[in-house]
């Protein structure tokens, strides 16, 4: 198994691989053993974790978010095994690429994906989902027909676009407004980091977010603000 | 060249220390220790500072050999901490500022442990977990400011095992903190408890009061050793955990462990583990840097003294909540 | 009956070594005996009702963590046939799993074999069967969509997602999510 195991990335937490398994492309999250742990300890944390993003990824689909099919979870193994979406783009390339194949001045090419972008956080916080990293590498722009088109081009025809949502290992559910304020948060101070060419891309998606759906969303809007205002999450005391 | 001397109070500890360009000329610390059982509360231990300080004065002066007349700035430090006791320290230092006719500088405590860390290993540029009584954060310094990237949603590990050392009833001397692990060394049993990292962030307060609400049906199945083995190994490994996160994040292949809690043999050794599974190297002071102490303050004084930082008399003043990253690292230009 | 055409083929964990053939098979006759056969163990294989599969990587699926928890014991099921149905359903009772995934008085069926190198069993047990084999292509006239989503409590979807893939995630972690 290992010799056909490719590695796709690694970090401090798992290690991904990607494979054909069972007929299908997939992507194996495997997470590591950490010695500097007691064993037991280790153990029970890793099922936890594993547990945690298993039903993050499956809660999502119910809740009408695509997430990546699970194919098998093994705790023995401590892995994940997953879809993978061999024709994709990471939002975050695709919006450096954009950049670079049209003015400046066309942020509406991006309104749609934004409001996209919008409308899934909110669903997945409508279900209680704190996604926990919410950054423009985890989350994947896909088509929903195939097509033959240019790779610089096939992602601007948007509606034959899916906007699928990745990397759940921070997930966890929980009903606290002040989590989603942290997870809108999260995902303002990213794109200001990655993508500052584009400085009203966050208000796009906040106002999609906000107009998806009524529900609980002054408190949100209140928490989400006092989260940003104390800069970081919480006040220290000396 | 700067000669510094720094007043350093904000907990039980009360410490006055002279530096000299680097080199340190005196160190001088005393602790309020409590009954077994039993915390420090602010006025009690202002009182103790009180009771002490001109003592430690005199003792950290004629132990550098310096004169007041050769001090280049008085440091004190201005917060994070207890407001009573902060303010012996700084109304002494102000005191000793206008009588010497030197410039006085307030200086944040948590940088004050960054500095002497830096100092005393030698590490370059770490991801540092800052661990003490009062302070849990993980901090990596980026353009001209220390930044959080990670701390404690509710209280600071060293409180978290110094209340449970209370609950144990365990002595205060020399700290709770060292008595845990000394009892940690000789658990066996491992007991199963709360772990709670959020991102980059840990919180406390549910391990301590799941140890608390349950401490007599503990104790029939597990000793207190093995209690506090089990709780050490759990708190430990989220700060790990943490520490492990920031330095992914931030690509660094340094760690600087500052603060009380430093200390612990057994932290050092899991966070060593981790280092050399990623190939980084871990830095840690002995108990003479670790503890709260003068020296330190006058150190970070001292370098933002030379680098132009100056303070006027009326802002000397003392803060309980002073955050790490507010304060402009003018000392570094990295 | 002559086999004329092609089974579905998957390779299972390669752990495992071993192969999943899947024939499916209409106008079925003794479908008694062939429940009988499967009750009493002396034919080693799966017989599924074919109207709550909607593809048969949702087979593979099931069939891939029924061959792995038999090589590291932790079967639910006494034998990994019927741990392959187990898999199958969302619930934990066992009885219902496989009395809703297997087959009673249906003339439709689904034949699985679990293939390991040398223990081959396949062609023997399918000449017992007194019924047409059908291309596995053929699947969806089979399968009865309103089942499906009763089964896998799909009525309640928010939007277009694909089926098979809420289907399969569901089944791999009914163990620790209520669905």
């Amino acid at each position: 198994m290992s010799a056909e195991l490719k590695i796709l990335k690694q970090g401090a937490e798992a290690k991904l691989y990607i494979c054909n398994y069972l007929g299908k492309p997939t992507l194996i999250k495997e997470r590591f053993k950490k010695n500097y742990r007691h064993p037991d300890l280790d153990t029970s944390i890793t099922k936890e974790r594993i547990k945690n993003e298993a039903r993050s990824i499956v809660r999502c689909k119910t809740a009408g978010v695509k997430t990546p099919a699970l194919y098998l979870v093994d705790f023995e193994r401590r892995r994940i095994y997953m879809e993978h979406f061999e024709h994709s783009i990471t939002v975050k390339d695709f919006i450096i690429n954009l950049k670079s194949t049209t003015n400046q001045g066309d942020m509406n090419t991006l309104d749609v994906y934004a409001d996209l972008i919008g409308g899934t956080v909110r669903k997945m916080h409508e279900n209680n989902i704190i996604h926990g990293d919410l950054t423009t590498s985890n989350m994947l722009l896909i088509e929903k027909d195939p097509s033959n088109i240019a790779e610089n081009t096939k992602w601007l025809n948007h509606s034959n676009i899916e906007l699928v949502i990745i990397d759940f290992g921070l997930s966890f559910i929980d009903t606290s407004v002040e989590d989603k304020g942290v997870d809108l948060y999260v995902l303002e101070r990213a794109l200001i980091s990655t993508h500052n060419d584009y400085p009203n891309l966050f208000s796009r998606i906040f106002e999609a977010y906000k107009s998806y759906s009524k529900k609980n969303i002054k408190e949100i809007i209140s928490k989400y603000e006092d989260v940003r205002a104390r800069g970081r999450k919480r006040t220290m005391v000396g | 060249m700067v000669i510094a001397i720094g007043f350093e109070g904000s907990a039980n500890k009360l410490g006055i220390g002279i530096v000299k360009d680097g080199e340190i000329l005196s160190n001088c610390r005393r602790t309020y220790i409590t009954p077994p059982g039993e915390g420090f509360l602010p006025r009690e231990t202002a009182e103790h500072h009180q009771q002490n300080i001109h003592e430690v004065l005199q003792e950290a002066l004629d132990q550098s050999g310096i004169t007041p007349q050769e001090i280049d700035v008085v440091c004190y430090t201005k917060g994070p901490g207890m407001g009573a006791p902060l303010t012996v320290c700084a109304i002494v230092a102000r005191t000793c500022a206008l009588l010497w006719n030197k410039p006085i500088l307030g200086v944040n405590h948590c940088i004050g442990h960054i500095e002497m860390g830096r100092l005393i290993t030698k590490a370059n540029n770490p991801t540092v977990l800052y661990v003490s009584g009062g302070n849990t954060q993980i901090i990596a310094y980026s353009r001209q400011r220390y930044r959080i990237f990670g701390e404690t949603l509710d209280i600071a590990v060293g409180n978290c095992l110094d209340r449970f050392a209370r609950v144990l009833k365990l002595s205060n001397a020399p700290s709770p903190g060292y008595n845990i692990e000394q009892m940690a060394k000789k658990g066996k049993k491992y007991l199963h408890l709360p772990y709670c990292v959020k991102g980059m962030d840990v919180s406390l307060s549910g391990i301590l009061s799941y140890m608390e609400d349950r401490i007599d049906e503990l104790l029939k199945d597990y000793t207190p050793e093995d209690l506090c083995y089990s709780l050490q190994e759990t708190v430990f490994a989220m700060l790990v955990e943490i520490t492990e996160r920031a330095m992914a994040h931030c690509a660094s292949d340094e760690v600087l462990i500052v603060g009380g809690v430093g200390c612990n043999e057994r932290l050092q050794e899991m966070m060593g583990v981790m280092c050399s599974e990623r190939g980084a190297n871990i830095f840690a002071t002995d108990e003479r840097f670790c503890i709260d102490n003068g020296v330190m303050i006058a150190h970070a004084g001292a370098l933002a003294h030379a680098a132009g930082t100056r303070m006027p008399l009326e802002h000397a003043t003392v803060t309980q909540r002073y955050r790490t990253d507010d304060v402009l690292v003018t000392w570094r230009d990295d | 009956m002559v086999t004329n055409t092609e089974p579905y083929t998957c390779n299972l964990d390669p752990d495992t070594k071993t192969r999943l053939e899947v024939y499916l098979y209409k106008d079925v006759k003794n479908v008694e005996n062939i429940r009988q056969n499967i009750i009493n163990g002396s034919w080693k294989c799966s017989v599924i009702k074919p109207s709550l599969i909607v593809n048969m990587f949702q087979v593979a699926v099931a069939a891939n963590r029924a061959v792995l928890a038999e090589k590291s014991q932790t079967m639910i099921t006494k034998t990994v046939y019927s741990e392959l149905l187990y898999n199958l359903s969302l619930t934990k009772n066992i009885s219902q799993s496989l009395s809703k995934f297997g087959i009673e008085k249906d003339d439709s069926i689904l034949v699985c074999f679990l293939i390991d190198g040398n223990n081959d069993v396949s062609q023997e047990i399918l000449k017992e069967i007194d019924g047409e084999q059908c291309p596995i292509s053929s699947l969806n006239s089979f399968t009865n969509m309103k089942d499906v989503k009763s089964t896998y409590k799909l009525n309640n979807l928010k939007s277009e997602v694909c089926l098979l893939d809420i289907i399969v995630s569901k089944m791999v972690t009914k163990s620790f999510v209520n669905h």
